[in-house]
């Protein structure tokens, strides 16, 4: 069988950083590739050379041999680990957009119009067909980010962190499409930090550090060993909520998003925030933070209603680290970014600077306190979103999603953050990322359309097998 | 009748704009700017936009009268004045600053009217349904998004800045200060857009010197095509009249 890839790559270099070296492997058609490894290791720039996008829009040198077996253009469809990076703005509409490739390749109306049905369909994301791209969810968005690839029918599918941003059930359809998808003959090379996702859909796994390859076989072979994570033992969470958010109503024009949904939070907890994309879990969060208007409800931190209070008052009280945290980091260095917080709230230059360090040190970044925020990996820049968050020590730290894409280290940092949040206050962890939720909160809120759908505190022993047990 | 009129080919829209603003410039002052910024007026609020465009052509046209009557009736003023508050001023000078202020607002809401009411997507479809090259086409959606893009790219930054305890107060001075942290991060963010937009178009296939289809028909009556062809001549007929008066 003829190989639909075949990579024979001596160096991968930005500008003098060597990103990647010695990686030799073929793919052939059907084979789903599972590719895995520490952040930093040289994943994302396989995927992108794989894809044929390397020394192309983005620049790099390559050193060695990239062949494609088949003569179709494009020789790949991508998903991007960022998928709003997907995103061209030349479709106002999702499937307007997700028509921007074959409309590239100049098919015939009626053409576009079946690949972009196909491909909404596969990506389950049909129902998204007529909504804005800029409107949608992250996990909305990620679906989208997929049908765009899939809708370029290449023989090659490279996937960046797919479901990083997915819900369990949206994972598990999305695992078993892909499996249709390679038993139809198309070729996927999946970049997941997801071993449960390697395990179940590919047939062999690379796996990088440090930008070589470390090993090559099967998922069993190569990964370790699904080690049952317990909950950490903690002593019992007191009653008496640290946030309070109640009846809250909010909408976007005409679409109820929150409806009538009351959510506490107690003092020294973690509570994971639950449910399918789309639910309303970052729209309770922003709207905590004063970014979403609330149309009723009231919500209070540590018995004061904080509802009445601009963003920045706010902000003493409750601090938030975004879903897309690249977004959220403005400054020239990961230290001025962090120091940004504490000077807003009055500290000195010199305090700012002293608490950030402080702040960088346990989320283990203080080897990056002078580089540029934007030269970083997605998964650091959360972790530099995190520490910016926390540094003004606020009582109440929101994380939306923030162990997407994160190696197991990048979560034990997590982890960590939120063990000192909950020394000083509480954290609500918005997350699909069960595991994660069961080892580290304390209890769990799920959203259903808007509305906490279930609730359970003081157990986060319950989290199991990716359901919510009543 | 206005129902067709929001729905007009975005060709059609410009060709009546490039018009408009050229007869604004051609036909003396002031019956040429107050024919066409009434025209222009007239279509906006038949269309739904009309409110947005005379803030728009007032914001442009104002400041541009006050500023060239400042400059010409008090700074350096020429011909007869006279005292107000102890004052030289020249009140002739004022007219010419009306007529030129009249033109950029005539101008600007024919304009407006088109941008406005057009998706800027729409626009992008419609020419390339005549055949014009992807790198036009996306440089083109790229420019008409770009200050709605920047907008959001600013809102995002000062929602950040907010939620990390940065106070922005109300009023220009409040609105200044908050402008001057957010100027630098603003700046990288769009080119940082830019380039993300790059790798994103050329993982779909995006050829700059090649031609797209198009999912989305925008149709394209045979009336609206004569209309045009007529807008286009008259628009030429009008600038050679311009040249030889």
């Amino acid at each position: 069988m003829s190989a639909v890839l075949s990579v024979d790559l001596k160096r991968v270099r930005y500008g003098d950083r060597v990103a990647l070296r010695d990686v030799a492997l073929e793919m052939t058609p059907g084979e789903i590739l599972g590719v895995t490894g520490p952040v930093g290791s040289g994943k994302t720039t396989l995927a992108l050379a794989c894809a044929g996008l390397l020394g192309r829009s983005v620049p790099a040198r390559i050193e060695g041999v990239m062949h494609h077996g088949s003569p179709a253009r494009p020789v790949a469809g991508y998903v991007f680990d960022d998928p709003a990076a997907q995103l061209t703005g030349l479709g106002g509409t999702v499937e307007e957009e997700v028509a921007v490739g074959p409309e590239n390749l100049t098919l015939p109306r009626e053409a576009i119009r079946g690949r972009v049905d196909r491909a909404l369909t596969a990506a389950d994301a049909a129902h998204l067909a007529h909504r804005v791209p800029d409107e949608l969810s992250g996990g909305e968005r990620q679906r989208v980010a997929l049908a765009c690839a899939l809708a370029l029918e290449a023989p090659l599918l490279v996937l960046d962190e797919p479901t990083a941003q997915l819900d369990p059930d949206a994972t598990h359809r999305f695992g078993e499409r892909l499996r249709a998808l390679a038993g139809a003959g198309t070729s996927v090379m999946l970049v997941s930090q997801d071993a449960e996702l390697l395990r179940t859909v590919t047939t062999r796994v690379l796996v990088l550090d440090g930008g070589v390859p470390a090993k090559l076989g099967r998922a069993s072979d190569v990964l370790p060993a699904d080690v049952e994570t317990r909950p950490t033992e903690r002593p019992p969470v007191p009653r008496e909520p640290l946030l309070r958010a109640e009846g809250i109503v909010a909408s976007y024009a005409d679409r109820t998003v929150l409806d009538d949904l009351t959510i506490d939070v107690p003092r020294g907890s973690a509570v994971a925030l639950l449910g399918e994309n789309g639910a309303g879990k970052t729209t309770l969060a922003r709207a905590i933070m004063g970014l979403v208007p609330v149309r009723r409800g009231e919500i209070s931190v540590n018995g004061r209603r904080i509802d009445h209070l601009p963003v920045h008052e706010r902000a003493h009280q409750v601090g938030m680290v975004f879903q897309d945290a690249s977004r959220q980091l403005f400054s020239r260095t990961v230290l001025e970014e962090v120091a940004f917080g504490p000077r807003a709230l009055g500290a000195s230059h010199r305090q700012a600077l002293v608490r950030a360090r402080e702040v960088l040190g346990a989320v283990g970044l203080a080897e990056l306190e002078r580089v540029h925020p934007g030269d970083l990996a997605p998964q650091r820049q959360r972790l530099v979103a995190i520490a910016a968050a926390m540094a003004s020590s606020p009582p109440v730290l929101i994380l939306d999603e923030p162990t997407a894409g994160q190696d197991p280290e990048g979560k034990r940092c997590i982890a960590a953050a939120i063990s000192t949040q909950r020394a000083r206050g509480c954290a609500l962890v918005i997350t699909h990322d069960l595991a994660f939720a069961r080892q580290v909160c304390d209890g769990a809120v799920l959203l259903s359309n808007g509305q906490a759908a279930s609730r359970v505190l003081h157990s986060a022993g319950v989290l199991h097998g990716g359901t919510l047990a009543m | 009748m206005i129902e067709r009129l929001r729905r007009i080919n975005p060709l059609t829209a410009l060709a009546t704009a490039v018009l408009l603003v050229c007869a604004t410039y051609v036909v003396p002052a002031p019956i040429g700017p107050a024919l066409t910024l009434g025209i222009g007026v007239v279509l906006s609020s038949l269309t739904g936009v009309g409110r947005r465009v005379a803030i728009l052509a007032i914001a442009v046209a104002l400041p541009t009268w006050l500023f060239l009557a400042v400059m010409n009736a008090v700074v350096a003023p020429e011909g007869d004045t006279i005292r107000v508050a102890g004052i030289a001023v020249a009140p002739a000078a004022l007219v010419p600053a009306a007529w030129i202020a009249l033109r950029l607002g005539a101008a600007v809401a024919a304009l407006g009217w088109v941008v406005m009411m057009t998706p800027p997507l729409r626009l992008v479809h419609a020419l390339a349904q005549r055949g014009l090259p992807a790198w036009s086409q996306y440089l083109l959606a790229a420019s008409l998004a770009a200050v709605p893009e920047a907008r959001r790219r600013a809102r995002e930054v000062l929602d950040a800045q907010r939620c990390r305890g940065l106070a922005v107060g109300g009023g220009p001075l409040g609105r200044l200060r908050a402008a001057i942290p957010l100027a630098g991060p603003l700046m990288v963010s769009l080119v940082t857009d830019a380039e993300r937009h790059a790798i994103a178009l050329d993982a779909r296939a995006f050829e700059p010197r090649g031609k797209r289809t198009s999912l989305v028909p925008v149709p394209d009556p045979k009336g609206e095509r004569i209309l045009r062809t007529a807008l286009w001549a008259l628009t030429v007929a009008l600038v050679v009249w311009g040249f030889v008066r």
